[in-house]
């Protein structure tokens, strides 16, 4: 498997985001502990938006919080799977790939080579790109920093 | 023996009922309907008026939808078997127990937690969407800004939830409405496309839609119903910007 190659769908894609940067998530008014994951904390650059495969973590005998920037930031992800059911329009055109990152140097975090890209189709414009990313921003649900 | 205020609960819903039936605003389990009404002057205060109408009084599901708001000032309706409202009403009322009143309500009726009047919650969203401009979040593109004014200001009610907006990694405008699991939403291009979207308050996507024209007036009294119902359960204010 290498750059890319599909993720198996039972992979589980995670994307790293702040708790206290208001751009990362909608604040709930109801304040009952949901969490509503913000398009602003996805990163479509350049190909897709970043994300990293839970199951290569697992293979490089690393935890999760290795894509963490900061202690306190938190991880969101959902399945492959999932990802490729969204649908908007009657089209369902996210597909998660492959797209490890080398590792060269010493400082280069391990992490990299677990990274992935959730894609569009070529040629998607940047306001279905936006519509798409608050699509999935809406799907990815918090999750354990331990397995 | 039905007390005094059983009888106006009656009264009050009954009316409500019938306003509703001569507007002709279909009655299924999926439509909403919301009317403004000061139903303090109909009640002898504002806790007496509070059994009647707080959702969590209710302990059939099919009714929860009947809920009271900001200080008096709107009630929500969700018509599913009107006859099970009123006598809901009127039961709530004749056991006149405040005990189980939600914390949020009791808040909100003795000043906890003011809920904030329709000019005060677009004040909050301009404060916001002039900190994305001036940060260089949003390209200050002029149709695009007044459709986003167009719609925030369309659908912000008074004790209603807060606008919360955002800006897009392509220069897009994002606003939404979020009260627990309920969302509603829209995006804005500079182009002067967007698209609107709502969940309920399950979570489930109630619609996700590209618009490039005016909303129909279906999609537009499905908003605002919805916006409604999440009004009910706004707890919290959105930090300051």
């Amino acid at each position: 498997m290498g750059a890319g190659d599909r993720v198996a769908d039972e992979d589980i894609l995670l994307r790293r985001f702040n708790p206290a940067e208001r751009s990362h998530y909608w604040f709930d008014q109801e304040g009952v502990g949901e969490k509503h994951f913000k398009s602003g904390g996805l990163s479509y650059k350049p190909d897709g938006f970043s994300v990293y495969q839970d199951s290569k973590l697992i293979v490089l005998a690393v935890e999760r919080s290795v894509v963490l920037e900061n202690p306190g930031w938190k991880i969101a992800g959902t399945t492959a799977a999932h990802v490729r059911s969204l649908e908007r329009g009657g089209k369902k055109l996210l597909d998660a790939i492959e797209n490890p990152i080398p590792v060269d140097d010493e400082g280069d975090p391990v992490r990299n080579l677990a990274h992935a890209l959730i894609v569009l189709p070529e040629g998607t414009n940047g306001s279905q790109i936006s519509a798409w990313a608050k699509k999935l921003a809406k799907e990815l649900v918090e999750l354990s920093l331990v397995r | 023996m039905t007390s005094l205020l059983e009888k106006t609960a009656r009264a009050v819903v009954t009316s409500h009922v019938q306003d509703t039936e001569a507007a002709s605003i279909p009655n299924n389990s999926t439509t909403w309907w919301w009317a403004e009404e000061n139903l303090t002057d109909r009640f002898s205060s504002i806790d007496s008026a509070a059994p009647a109408f707080e959702p969590a009084t209710f302990a059939d599901a099919a009714i929860q939808g009947v809920s009271y708001i900001s200080a008096g000032r709107f009630a929500c309706f969700k018509p599913v078997g009107l006859t099970s409202i009123v006598d809901a009403a009127a039961d709530n009322v004749a056991r006149s127990d405040l005990s189980h009143l939600s914390g949020s309500w009791r808040s909100s009726v003795r000043g906890g937690s003011r809920r904030l009047m329709k000019f005060e919650l677009l004040e909050q969203a301009a404060k916001q969407l002039t900190r994305l401009i001036a940060s260089g979040g949003v390209r200050a593109n002029q149709d695009q800004l007044r459709n986003v004014g167009t719609f925030v200001t369309s659908f912000v009610v008074d004790g209603g939830p807060s606008p919360q907006i955002a800006a897009t990694e392509f220069g897009a405008v994002e606003v939404a409405w979020v009260v627990g699991k309920s969302a509603v939403g829209a995006i804005f291009d500079d182009d002067g496309s967007y698209s609107v979207w709502a969940q309920d308050w399950n979570g489930d996507e109630l619609f996700d839609l590209d618009l490039e024209d005016a909303m129909s007036t279906g999609l537009q009294e499905t908003i605002a119903a919805q916006l409604c119902e999440m009004s009910t359960r706004v707890r919290l204010a959105i930090p300051a910007v």
